[in-house]
């Protein structure tokens, strides 16, 4: 009996490489998108759930987050006006995560985005958003290897248009 | 399969949005507004958030309404509106250490922009509710332009519910005075000048969305405006109101040492406080500072400076190291910064 209700507890996975991935149930229900296909499913099919968007190395790298959170309380529904308080403080473990490649750091926030893991797309937000502060626009634009796509005359007129903003 | 390397230029606008509504600390403007410096797809967003989640200085208010003016499809999202202004040097205090104000009018300056000017007149005419307000408000356009531009403002912000302001609003703009039962308003009656009637009808509706206020530089006198408030909401004026919190320029010694009156000196004013609140089943949140604080000192707003640990350590000692004077030792600190919550009846919630 426990080998039964271990063996519905996993799941199996096919990433966009066609990579096969089993993982625990409760794990891979962080994300919303799979929660609600398994609901949907109610224990109906023995085949692989296909993640066509996501490849092997992200998708594991993303299971360990949600192996990591499995316990976190579920995310609650309440609209972004009142988490606006979040400021951009990452826990230790999460920070040391998203210790990665831009490469990877921006597929992990894709993943979550489509998977909908809203914690972990939040983590990544924040991530970036770390990356930004109390940059100049030049040293944002090496970053992140963006080009520079305004005229002097462009750069003035948004400075310009930005002038109420200063000073707090 | 080979796949292109995924970079930031991947990411839907959505994440873009996510990214920079991350922004909310003490330097979040100066932050978004170098994000909108970065390329043209950035800049669309970052002003975007600037512009939707407002802070800003009260000499910028006209800055601000021009460049609304020019997204009007965002005037409907802005929830919440911050203005910090100063009330340093413009306060003087009697005798009995109250605090006594003194109102300066603002004449329009010469820089505006002729089609801004036409545009506010055109507001204006639009919503003042009767002809003699108009000619009022337009009037003071000219001669006493921040509560003209500040009327404009909220009439332009259909779904604003919070309010974050600084005390010095309370002296130049007492709007929430006029709305009191007349026996408040004779109680308390206020200088002519500070009469701007047209504003009486701009916050009849924003009265009913009002949620969350927040005064910065608070002192005794804003426990009347305090006071007047509750009593607007108890007479239904302020329906969704359910917190107020009030960042106090002064320690509590210094807000309440000098009266002769023991009940002010033992802090019974607290229990005022919470009296009045619980009446008007408001929540209500008091911070005291260790030494004077203000926005303009501490380089934010004491709710931002507040949400980051860090700078909100280094601020303290700032303002005690100017307490103190030069040599300032940190052993000598006598922190007697309080914090008190009651909650909508009147329990403590919380005391630091």
């Amino acid at each position: 009996m426990a080998e039964a209700s271990s063996d519905k507890n996993m799941i199996d996975l096919t990433t966009s490489d066609n990579a096969p991935i089993k993982v625990e149930r409760k794990v891979v229900e962080r994300s919303i998108l799979i929660k609600n296909l398994l609901e949907d499913l109610a224990g109906e099919t023995t085949e692989a759930i296909p993640i066509p968007n996501v490849n092997e190395a992200v998708m594991k790298k993303v299971l360990e987050w949600c192996d990591h959170h499995k316990d976190d309380p579920p995310a609650t529904q309440d609209d972004d006006s009142d988490s606006r308080k979040k400021s951009t403080d990452i826990d230790e473990w999460d920070q040391k995560f998203m210790q990665v490649d831009q490469e990877m750091l921006f597929e992990i926030i894709l993943a979550a985005n489509y998977l909908d893991i809203k914690a972990l797309l939040d983590v990544g937000c924040k991530t970036v958003a770390n990356m930004i502060k109390g940059k100049s626009p030049d040293e944002i634009r090496k970053t992140f290897n963006i080009q520079n796509d305004f005229t002097p005359e462009e750069e003035e007129q948004i400075r310009r248009e930005n002038e109420w903003a200063e000073d707090r | 399969m080979q796949r292109a390397c995924t970079t930031i230029h991947d990411l839907p606008d959505e994440i873009y949005l996510q990214i920079f509504a991350q922004f909310t600390h003490l330097d979040r403007n100066r932050d978004l507004a170098n994000t909108s410096l970065v390329s043209k797809k950035w800049q669309a967003i970052a002003q975007e958030w600037l512009l939707k989640v407002p802070r800003f200085n009260l000499t910028n208010i006209d800055r601000y309404l021009w460049e609304l003016g020019h997204h009007q499809h965002l005037q409907p999202q802005i929830k919440t509106l911050e203005i910090w202004s100063y009330s340093d040097g413009r306060t003087s205090r009697d005798s009995n250490n109250r605090p006594r104000y003194k109102y300066t009018p603002t004449a329009k300056p010469a820089s505006w922009d002729k089609r801004f000017i036409s545009k506010c007149g055109e507001l204006i005419e639009h919503y003042a509710s009767n002809e003699n307000l108009c000619l009022e408000w337009l009037t003071d356009m000219h001669s006493d332009c921040v509560p003209a531009l500040f009327g404009i403002l909220l009439c332009t912000l259909p779904n604003l519910t919070e309010l974050k302001l600084g005390n010095a609003w309370l002296m130049d703009i007492p709007l929430f005075s006029m709305m009191l039962s007349p026996d408040a308003a004779l109680a308390r009656p206020h200088p002519k000048e500070w009469q701007h009637s047209y504003l009486r009808s701009v916050v009849c509706k924003l009265f009913p969305r009002l949620e969350v206020l927040r005064i910065s530089e608070a002192n005794m006198h804003t426990l009347d405006f305090l006071h007047n408030v509750c009593q607007a909401r108890i007479g239904g004026h302020l329906p969704a109101l359910r917190r107020i919190e009030m960042f106090w320029m002064e320690s509590v010694g210094v807000e309440f040492a000098p009266y002769e009156d023991e009940e002010l000196r033992d802090l019974s004013a607290l229990k005022e406080v919470q009296e009045i609140c619980t009446d008007a089943e408001v929540e209500v949140y008091l911070y005291f500072p260790p030494y004077k604080m203000s926005t303009w000192e501490i380089g934010g707003t004491p709710w931002q400076i507040k949400a980051e640990p860090i700078v909100f350590q280094a601020a303290l000692e700032r303002i005690a190291a100017k307490e103190l004077g030069f040599f300032w030792r940190k052993d000598e600190i006598q922190y007697e910064a309080l914090e008190v919550e009651f909650d909508k009846d009147g329990d403590l919630a919380m005391q630091n």
